[in-house]
């Protein structure tokens, strides 16, 4: 049914079908100079790490509906923060970051991709932190005088 | 099988992505990852922009199964462009404008989920008598834990010794280990209320001159703990 529970494939039986994928997938923004820059037509996702090249090309084509060629895997290992940074005979390890998995997408020549400048008119940083208290003030108030006590009330009168 | 009747239909594109209104992401197929453009660089969305709620289960399951389908694509795509701006932002150390629309995405999901489930073990329930979530069986771990574990399918039946079973009577090492785990567990819990009435019984002057409470207790109604 979703990805979550995989069936095993018995010889003679038709291909899995995943009627409700719950893949996720995000594109990721790559410099334009230097040596990690990336072709015109090739596009870098952050995808779930359950995925595949085979379910990155799947789910781009069927989905999205884009002319992928070739697809690239790359995992990257998440940070250590080490107890004693300097001592390498008996550091032991605080807190790993999750590991994550990217894919490099060329899709076909004709395509040219540029990252959109997503703050080219962002609104003042000033006063940003006043803004949001500002706005969280009325959810603070209500949260304090709020009635949570409702065992009998039922769920007709809201939440 | 249920999921015959939905197997013909195709995945929807969503429309109103593709017409995009702003001529620099026009041309580019990869638009469908992006917010709109109105959007961008805005710390809080106008209010007919947010989304109020997510789809209810009572509202999904007035819907066709083929509705349920399209829905679950649309959202699907709308999670991964509030995912993509979600990284974008965090990348470059700024606030994401109404994150709780992620929120709404994810619990819509959720909820398609849960429906479809229901319909499709109300199927199995009327044609096989079984239910179509997973069986569940229950092990018990050479430590002495018993718990319930997803049954999962074999190309081939398990060996000798390899299928786990519920053990009423535990043998030697895994009765020592349950003894001293429970008894590992009852300290912790000791402790933790330990704490939690040393705590309640500090006052500001204790905390600020950094002196400790009371140590013995005669009477086990000055604890406020065990009241």
């Amino acid at each position: 049914m979703s990805a979550k529970a995989a069936r095993l494939w018995q010889p003679g039986n038709p291909q899995r079908r995943v009627f409700l994928p719950d893949f996720w997938l995000a594109l990721v923004e790559t410099p334009t100079v230097g040596r990690h820059r990336i072709p015109k037509n090739c596009a870098k996702f952050e995808i779930d790490p359950r995925m595949s090249r085979h379910d990155v090309r799947e789910y781009l084509t069927k989905i999205y509906s884009l002319p992928v060629r070739d697809v690239r895997i790359e995992m990257k290992m998440g940070d250590i923060e080490w107890q004693t940074k300097k001592d390498t005979r008996y550091k032991t390890a605080m807190w790993k970051e999750d590991d994550k998995k990217f894919a490099y997408v060329f899709m076909s020549k004709s395509v040219e991709f540029d990252f959109p400048d997503l703050f080219r008119n962002a609104d003042e940083l000033m006063g940003q932190v006043d803004k949001y208290k500002e706005q969280l003030a009325d959810v603070e108030q209500n949260a304090r005088y709020v009635n949570r006590d409702r065992s009998n009330v039922g769920k007709f009168f809201g939440l | 099988m249920f999921f015959r009747i939905i197997n013909r239909i195709q995945p929807c594109t969503s429309q109103q992505r593709l017409l995009s209104r702003s001529p620099a992401l026009q041309n580019s197929l990869l638009q469908q990852f992006f917010d709109d453009e109105e959007n961008f660089g805005k710390q809080e969305l106008r209010a007919k922009k947010r989304p109020g709620r997510s789809w209810t289960n009572e509202e999904l399951r007035l819907k066709s199964s083929e509705d349920l389908h399209k829905l679950w694509y649309v959202c699907l795509k709308e999670r991964n462009m509030l995912l993509t701006m979600e990284k974008a932002h965090k990348a470059t150390a700024r606030h994401f404008p109404n994150p709780e629309r992620l929120d709404r995405v994810k619990g819509t999901l959720k909820n398609i989920e849960e429906v479809v489930h229901e319909r499709n073990d109300a199927y199995y329930q009327l044609e096989t008598g079984d239910s179509a979530s997973a069986p569940k069986r229950t092990v018990t771990s050479f430590m002495g834990f018993t718990y319930e574990k997803r049954a999962e399918e074999h190309y081939s039946p398990p060996g000798e010794g390899q299928k786990g079973y519920e053990v009423p009577y535990l043998d030697d090492d895994a009765y020592l280990m349950q003894k001293l785990w429970n008894e590992k567990e009852l300290c912790k819990e000791r402790d933790r209320k330990d704490n939690l009435a040393r705590r309640q019984l500090a006052n500001d002057e204790m905390k600020h001159y950094k002196r400790g409470g009371r140590r013995t207790f005669d009477r086990l109604e000055d604890l406020k703990v065990y009241q």
